[in-house]
């Protein structure tokens, strides 16, 4: 059992070799994860960066307003802001104010309205409007019921249960963690990569005539398939983590606070109605996770073509069209729930799945849609392995009689 | 060692593409010789268990494959047509990928790729890519490939395909050189191949097993069925066009030829002994040339 085990994962060594251990593939990583880091620190050029120039004004600031919001905080920022909100934007200077906190009075009115009047009002006023929710989710809830709508009654429930107790008591700086929620360009590099690592996988085994071989071998056969499935789900995995921990630690290291990792995930506007109660760090790992499993399920698909076709470059082309047309299916919300369920993009940039209270029908049952989602692209994934396998079963006395059906014996 | 094939049959779309293949094979060196399409490359994949016969049933020792497992795999070595094998992987790294596949212990790998590798002369090649190596000396990793797990069959389908004269030579060295005390079956349609080194040919026409026999028993059969003739005249005569000439030389003015008759085709023709080439010519007709 023990020499069964390691034969199994000498073969995973040699599918990872084989797939992933080239040097065009090394450089290949390296320039994407350039690539990476250079559209990252652009990002946080465009976002971020254009305050840096009174950073020490800002520091002042946010070290006296963040944590804990209170009465005083508010006074004190409305001292500032107040009278600037009241003269109204078009009514304040451009021209340079020594008084000024920044330049003039209208670089001071972005300042603060940018870096802290929207994000403490934000987070002041959420428990109010939590309340509000819950309130009219609950008074929708009886009035299903007694119009005997079993599902929405239930729907409406499940929906003040969530909101109910929320409040974002504390202020921290979330900004560089608002860029990394909405960056998605990684997760479009590792799909690359996987393409191009993974659309050779089966493919090359008959370009080169090794499958004939493997056919002849006692670990040849489903040991071999099961490898290069192993190989194919560790580089996925492998690449995942580190373009998304990429992201994180540059963004992290380019002025992102630990503190605001302790927030509520719904401090962040965007996620003002996410369904989750989680913390924001916890929430960044929690898509990761995420990501990292629609990554995987994307690449059962580009496994699926790679067994399917005889060419590598007819992988490559068809593995490409899949993927462009995945990601312009859920740009343009096309296919409803179905459709939706079955494309694996939903789980790589899983946004605006987990940004809303959205549930779906389930027998009567309100199952969340993310985790409808979840189910249902990975029980795609799972069928599609299933006809990898299969195929991979059927080339011992079937493909190759295909095949030499075409080419008169 | 005996292998049995008893009334092997396999159909593609209704048409045949082997019919009632009966043989026993015990060690020694089996040619197995056909034009391409008489169905070599389908016996062999019926033999490894890649195709699945529509009738008939192959033994080992008197047991049947089917009942065997992966076992049978164990006990065949197998040289494909035409492999590439992986462009990134040394020759090093590629034999040991092998012995995985074949489910060869990691300690008895290392002395078994290094003995395999000298005895097909690519020890200093180890470190080479295999994408790097020429066509003969792929075919030569190829061979110690097919005998890491010192099989008791040894499979070669066309292993001389594409190579030149030296590495053909070199090669057929090669099979001589394993061929003690196992089955070596070598599927080819170059007759040169096996005419030295096969100790029985096994001929093969449109999936029917036309002829087994060694060498000798083959070309003995053909005694005064091959004639030479040598004429001054620079064109063959018009008699003689519609027999089956196996070869035809120029010599100064005239020409020499060899034709295959049932009776003398020219008053001028004398019986020679018939080789191979003219085996395979008499019974598988003009088109395998």
């Amino acid at each position: 059992m023990k020499r069964r085990i390691l034969s199994f994962l000498r073969l995973v060594g040699y599918e990872l070799r084989k797939a992933f251990g080239t040097v065009w593939m090394v450089v290949f990583l390296a320039a994407l994860l350039l690539a990476n880091g250079w559209r990252l620190y652009d990002t946080y050029h465009q976002k971020i960066i254009q305050w840096e120039e009174y950073q020490d004004v800002y520091a002042e600031c946010y070290s006296y307003l963040s944590g804990t919001i209170t009465p005083e905080k508010i006074g004190s920022l409305m001292l500032a802001f107040g009278p600037l909100q009241e003269k109204g934007l078009g009514n304040l200077s451009e021209e340079y104010d020594p008084d000024a906190y920044t330049y003039s009075e209208m670089m001071d009115y972005s300042f603060f309205d940018e870096l802290f009047y929207q994000g403490i009002y934000y987070d002041y006023f959420y428990q109010n409007h939590a309340v509000e929710i819950v309130n009219s989710a609950r008074s929708l809830s009886s009035l299903y019921s007694q119009s005997g709508s079993s599902f929405e009654a239930a729907k409406n429930a499940r929906i003040a249960q969530d909101f109910a107790g929320r409040k974002v008591p504390y202020f921290g700086d979330t900004r560089h963690y608002e860029v990394l929620l909405n960056y998605d360009f990684s997760a479009m590099l590792v799909l690359v990569l996987c393409l191009f690592a993974l659309c050779g996988v089966f493919v090359t085994e008959k370009e080169t005539g090794m499958y004939m071989l493997h056919r002849t071998t006692r670990l040849g056969g489903p040991a071999t398939v099961g490898a290069k499935f192993a190989a194919s789900a560790l580089f996925a995995v492998g690449v995942s983590v580190l373009f998304f921990t990429q992201d994180f630690l540059t963004l992290h290291l380019l002025g992102g606070r630990w503190e605001a990792l302790s927030d509520p995930a719904y401090g962040i506007w965007q996620l003002e109605y996410t369904p989750f109660r989680m913390r924001l760090g916890s929430m960044f790992l929690w898509l990761g996770a995420v990501k990292t499993l629609g990554v995987l399920c994307c690449c059962c698909f580009f496994l699926l073509v790679s067994c399917l076709v005889r060419r590598v470059l007819s992988s490559f082309i068809l593995s490409m069209a899949l993927l462009f047309g995945a990601v312009a299916a859920q740009n343009l919300g096309q296919g409803g729930y179905f459709g939706r369920g079955c494309n694996p993009m939903e789980l790589v940039i899983p946004r605006e799945l987990i940004a809303q209270d959205e549930f779906v029908n389930f027998f009567g049952y309100p199952l969340r849609l993310y985790a409808a989602m979840l189910i249902s692209v990975c029980l795609t994934a799972a069928a599609v392995c299933l006809v990898v396998l299969y195929r991979n079963r059927s080339t011992r006395a079937g493909l190759l009689e295909r095949r030499r059906r075409r080419v008169s014996v | 060692m005996e292998v049995r094939f008893e009334r092997l049959s396999k159909k593609y779309r209704g048409k045949y593409a082997l019919k009632n293949f009966s043989a026993t094979l015990e060690n020694g060196v089996y040619g197995l010789l056909g034009t391409n399409g008489a169905g070599k490359t389908t016996l062999l994949n019926l033999f490894m268990g890649i195709l699945k016969p529509d009738g008939g049933d192959i033994y080992i020792d008197n047991e049947n494959v089917r009942s065997m497992g992966t076992d049978f795999l164990g006990r065949i070595g197998y040289l494909p047509q035409y492999p590439l094998f992986y462009r990134d992987f040394t020759v090093a790294e590629f034999m040991d990928y092998m012995c995985v596949l074949k489910d060869i212990p990691h300690k008895y790998a290392a002395p078994r790729i290094n003995g395999l590798l000298h005895r097909v002369n690519l020890d200093e090649a180890k470190g080479k890519k295999v994408g790097s190596l020429s066509g003969g000396m792929r075919q030569r990793l190829g061979i110690a490939q097919a005998m890491l797990s010192n099989p008791g069959i040894l499979i070669l389908d066309e292993p001389t395909a594409g190579l030149d004269p030296r590495e053909r030579i070199r090669f057929r060295n090669l099979i001589s050189s394993f061929a003690e005390d196992r089955i070596v079956i070598l599927a080819t349609h170059i007759v040169p191949d096996i005419e030295f080194i096969a100790s029985q040919i096994l001929l093969l026409h449109e999936g029917v097993l036309l002829k087994q026999g060694s060498p000798k028993a083959l070309t003995d059969e053909l005694t005064g069925k091959v004639w030479a003739l040598e004429l001054n005249t620079p064109d063959v005569p018009r008699e003689l066009i519609h027999h089956t000439i196996s070869n035809m030389a120029r010599e100064g003015e005239g020409i020499r030829l060899r034709i295959l008759a049932d009776s003398q085709p020219h008053p001028q023709a004398e019986s020679v002994t018939a080789n191979l080439e003219e085996v395979f010519l008499y019974h598988c007709g003009e088109e395998a040339m």
